[in-house]
Order: C-alpha cells, then sequence, then structure tokens
C-alpha cells in the first residue's frame, strides 16, 4: 500500500499546499502541451524524486509502475485504431460493408502523445501520493475553503477504510479455507455472503464507534491536529524550476 | 494485408484483451493525463450541481442526526472496499465491481454523489486509479451517472411490481453498463473518430469495452442481490423504498 512507505522527514515535513500546487501545475503543463519529450523530463524528475526520498520494495515499483503503465500503453493503443469506410495509411481490416478498423499515422502519434501524457501525470500523481501523507491532504482540503463536513467525511472514510478491509480480507481467508473458491457459483456465493457479512459487521461497527465518541464529548464535530510545516524554499525553487522547464521543453519541441 | 499483417494484428488484439480484461476497475476509470483540458473542465462544471445537491442532502442529514455521518463515512470505506475487491470473473480472471449500485439502493443516490468522490479521490490517491485532473470525468460517470440510474431503474422495478432480487439484479447490472456507456461517450467526445467524429468514436470503445463490461455487469448484478437479499437475512435493515441514513436520522 501506498501509505505504508517510509517517506524521508524533509520531503514529508513540506507544506502539503506546495506539494500539491507543484503536482498539479506539472500534471497541467503535460495535459496542456501534449509534448512527449517535456512529459519524459516530468516523468524522470518525479521518479528521481520518488526513489530519492521514498523507501520502495522493487516489488512495489514493479507493481506500481507495470500495471498502470501496461494499461495506459493499451489504452492509448486503442486511440491509434479508427473506424472508417476508407482504407488506413498503416493497417485497415474490413469489419462489416465498407467499413475498416483502421491506423493512421496520425493516429500513431496521438497515441504516442497521450501515452507519455498519462505516464507523466501519473508518476506525479504519484509523488504527491507517496509524499504527502492522507492527513495532509485535509490541510490542502482546509486551505482552499472545502466545507467542514467533507473534510471530516473523508478523515472518518480515511480511517475506516482500513478497518472494514481487514474484515473483508479475514472473511475471504476463512472463505478459501473452506473451499470457497473450488466452483464459479460457490465463488459467487461466497463474494456476496462476504459482501453481505462486511456490510452488516460495518454498520454495527459505526453503531458502536459512534457511542464512543458520544461518551468522548462528541457534539457533531470533529477536531483534527494540524501538523507544523516547513516551507522551503529549496524546494520551491526547485519547484518552479521543473514546472518552467517542462513548459520550456514542451514549448520549443513544439517549435522545432 | 499480407499474411504475416493479419498474424501480428491477431497477436495483438489477442494481447489486448489479456491485459484490458483483469484492469476493469481501471477500465471504468479514465486515467490521469487521458483528457484534453476543455473535457476535465466540462466534467468537472457538469458534475457540480450533483454534487452541491449531494452537499446539501449531506448537510441535512448530519445536522438532523449525529449518528448519521459516522454512518456514512463506513458507507463511503464500503464502498471504496468493495471496488478494491477481486469479483469472479467467466473469463477466469479477477475484475472489482463500481460498488454504486450497491450504494445507491442501500444510501440514496444524492447521498452516493458525495460519498463517491471521496471514494474517487481515494482511489486516486492510493490505487492510481483514476486522477485528479479526471475526477470530474469519473465523477459524472461512477458518482452520478451510475447510481442515478441505478436507482431509478430499482424504483421502476419496484413500481412495476417486480421482486426484490430482479429489482437489485437489475438496478446494479444497468447501472454498471450505463457508467462504461458515458466513459464511452466521455472518450469519444475528447477523442473523437477523424472520419465519423463522436459517434463513430463511441461506437470502437463501446465495442472495446463490451468484451468484458457486459459479462462483468452481470455477475455484478447477481452478486449485488444475493448480498442485499443475505443482509436482510441476517439483519433488520430494510433497504426496500427508504435509504439506510434517512431510517437512521
Amino acid at each position: 500500500m501506498i501509505n505504508s512507505v517510509y517517506v524521508s522527514e524533509y520531503i514529508k515535513n513540506i507544506n502539503p499546499n506546495i506539494k500539491a500546487v507543484f503536482a498539479l501545475s506539472v500534471i497541467l503543463s503535460c495535459i496542456i502541451f501534449k509534448e512527449p519529450l517535456g512529459c519524459i523530463f516530468a516523468m524522470s524528475v518525479m521518479w528521481v524524486i520518488i526513489i530519492k526520498n521514498c523507501r520502495l520494495s522493487k516489488h512495489l515499483i514493479c507493481h506500481i509502475v507495470l500495471w498502470p503503465i501496461l494499461f495506459i500503453a493499451l489504452s492509448s493503443f486503442m486511440v491509434s485504431f479508427d473506424i472508417a469506410n476508407y482504407r488506413g495509411e498503416v493497417f485497415s481490416l474490413k469489419i462489416i460493408n465498407n467499413y475498416f478498423l483502421t491506423v493512421n499515422a496520425q493516429g500513431i502519434k496521438k497515441a504516442i502523445r497521450l501515452f507519455f501524457t498519462s505516464a507523466a501525470s501519473l508518476s506525479t500523481m504519484y509523488f504527491l501520493s507517496f509524499t504527502t501523507p492522507v492527513n495532509d491532504i485535509v490541510y490542502v482540503f482546509k486551505t482552499i475553503k472545502c466545507p467542514k463536513e467533507i473534510t471530516e467525511l473523508f478523515m472518518l472514510i480515511y480511517r475506516f477504510i482500513f478497518i472494514v478491509l481487514n474484515m473483508a480480507q479475514s472473511i475471504t481467508t476463512a472463505q478459501n479455507c473452506r473451499m470457497a473458491q473450488r466452483t464459479f457459483k460457490t465463488r459467487i456465493n461466497a463474494m456476496a455472503l462476504m459482501l453481505s457479512s462486511v456490510f452488516v459487521l460495518s454498520y454495527n461497527k459505526s453503531l458502536f464507534m459512534y457511542n464512543a465518541m458520544l461518551s468522548r464529548c462528541y457534539s457533531g464535530e470533529i477536531y483534527f491536529l494540524n501538523q507544523k510545516y516547513v516551507s522551503s524554499r529549496k524546494f520551491v525553487i526547485l519547484a518552479v524550476f521543473i514546472v518552467f522547464t517542462v513548459v520550456l521543453i514542451s514549448v520549443l519541441e513544439r517549435i522545432y | 494485408m499480407t499474411k504475416k499483417e493479419k498474424k501480428v494484428f491477431l497477436l495483438t488484439a489477442v494481447l489486448c484483451l489479456l491485459f484490458a480484461v483483469p484492469q476493469k476497475a481501471q477500465a471504468m476509470h479514465i486515467m490521469e493525463g487521458y483528457l484534453p483540458p476543455k473535457d476535465c473542465i466540462l466534467w468537472f462544471v457538469l458534475c457540480i450541481p450533483f454534487i452541491i445537491a449531494g452537499f446539501m442532502s449531506l448537510k441535512k442529514i448530519t445536522t438532523q442526526n449525529k449518528k448519521a455521518l459516522i454512518i456514512l463515512a463506513m458507507a463511503g470505506a464500503f464502498t471504496f472496499v468493495l471496488s478494491s475487491l477481486k469479483i469472479p470473473s467467466v473469463t477466469g480472471s479477477s475484475s472489482h465491481p463500481t460498488g454504486m449500485g450497491f450504494g445507491s439502493v442501500i444510501f440514496g443516490p444524492w447521498v452516493m454523489s458525495i460519498i463517491g468522490v471521496i471514494v474517487l479521490v481515494f482511489q486516486s490517491l492510493l490505487l492510481a486509479h483514476g486522477g485528479i485532473t479526471t475526477l470530474g470525468a469519473n465523477t459524472f460517470s461512477m458518482a452520478v451517472a451510475g447510481p442515478f440510474v441505478s436507482y431509478g431503474v430499482y424504483k421502476l422495478c419496484r413500481k412495476l411490481n417486480a421482486g426484490k432480487f430482479i429489482s437489485v439484479a437489475l438496478s446494479a447490472g444497468i447501472g454498471d453498463l450505463f457508467t462504461y456507456c458515458v466513459t464511452s461517450f466521455q472518450l469519444s467526445l475528447a477523442y473523437p473518430s477523424q472520419n465519423g467524429g463522436v459517434i463513430m468514436s463511441m461506437i470502437k470503445f463501446l465495442g472495446i469495452f463490451a468484451v468484458t463490461q457486459i459479462p462483468l455487469a452481470i455477475i455484478e448484478g447477481i452478486i449485488t442481490a444475493l448480498a442485499l437479499s443475505a443482509i436482510e437475512k441476517i439483519s433488520d435493515i430494510d433497504f426496500d423504498g427508504k435509504c439506510v441514513i434517512s431510517r437512521e436520522a
């Protein structure tokens, strides 16, 4: 899980607003220009920052990089295909009557641009996910004046996810021990029973939790303590430089 | 096309299917960076009325009853976990349910729109499913269109005196299919066909998704119906007609 990765104190303590603005600026620069070289630069920088500041196992890197990248590659590949009533420049396959499944040079270009844009944006999202714990995201929500109810709900959902996930995993393990995965029918039944049990258990747990909160003077408002953050000038300069370079490379690539 | 080209095409198509089948959760979500800026803005704007209405509903519920916030949080966590669980698939691979049909029948579509946004933010931050720039588009398909259609189908079926099992199965299945139709429309709007425009592009995306989504929608419908029937059997929760939160409130 992304949230259980060790992150260096330096990057963890940087103001989450700065990290969020930086990540969003890089993503926007990539999707506005959609230039492969600019995206490759953004992607490389993000992974250098992630690997330098987070302790990631090879298995985790493979898991979080390989599948999304494969998915992006295949999704981009889909975009290169077109249905037309004429033959394509690169490839064409007759479907019905005069209609062909075609691939043109322009479609391939579009797919390549899309692949790099999406991969760079995803890498930037990983930067934000790895370096900014969910508690710090709440700080960003507070800064943008997000309604209190949503912030509270966001934080509570995050805390409950692990409780519900543990319940689901325990029930699934117990079902697997009892040969629940034997046939397709038993798999469907086991899944449905597990969902119903998890729902009822989590519903009851929420009522117990409410009683526990009530006994601790819960009045309908939840207070979250804010951590002290550092507005590192060095990081701000680096962030501005990275965004500027991504834009510059993209503009130069577009011109030439 | 030569024989060699045909072979290459077939191999690529098979590879596409192999990789696309186990990635249903991601197929439903539009990845970060996939949409052009104008589309991101358009879908964000279209979501705003639903999110505002969902927020008003949430505020009303939480003002009336302090307990509701805790139950809603648990509902959100349940929806997140539900969407990250693997469901059995006929192709032998595993896929993930959307959980929106389940949620909209139990909690109502308005509340689900706001829970859906939060769940989508978590999915993008913790699982890299979806993204921040594509949050508007994903919210519209998964937290607005899907739950509302599911709820509408459920209510319609109940009005037509259909059984609870059938109503829930149809609502979850049709809601799931509608979600993927909206996703296809969003993708085709962003990447229209050079020859046939948005419609031709939509046919292409629908055709690609149909291979995995139709069987999965059927399976999700059956699982949702079985799960809700079991909930009624093992607890005193009656989801017919009223959402659990309103009942608690």
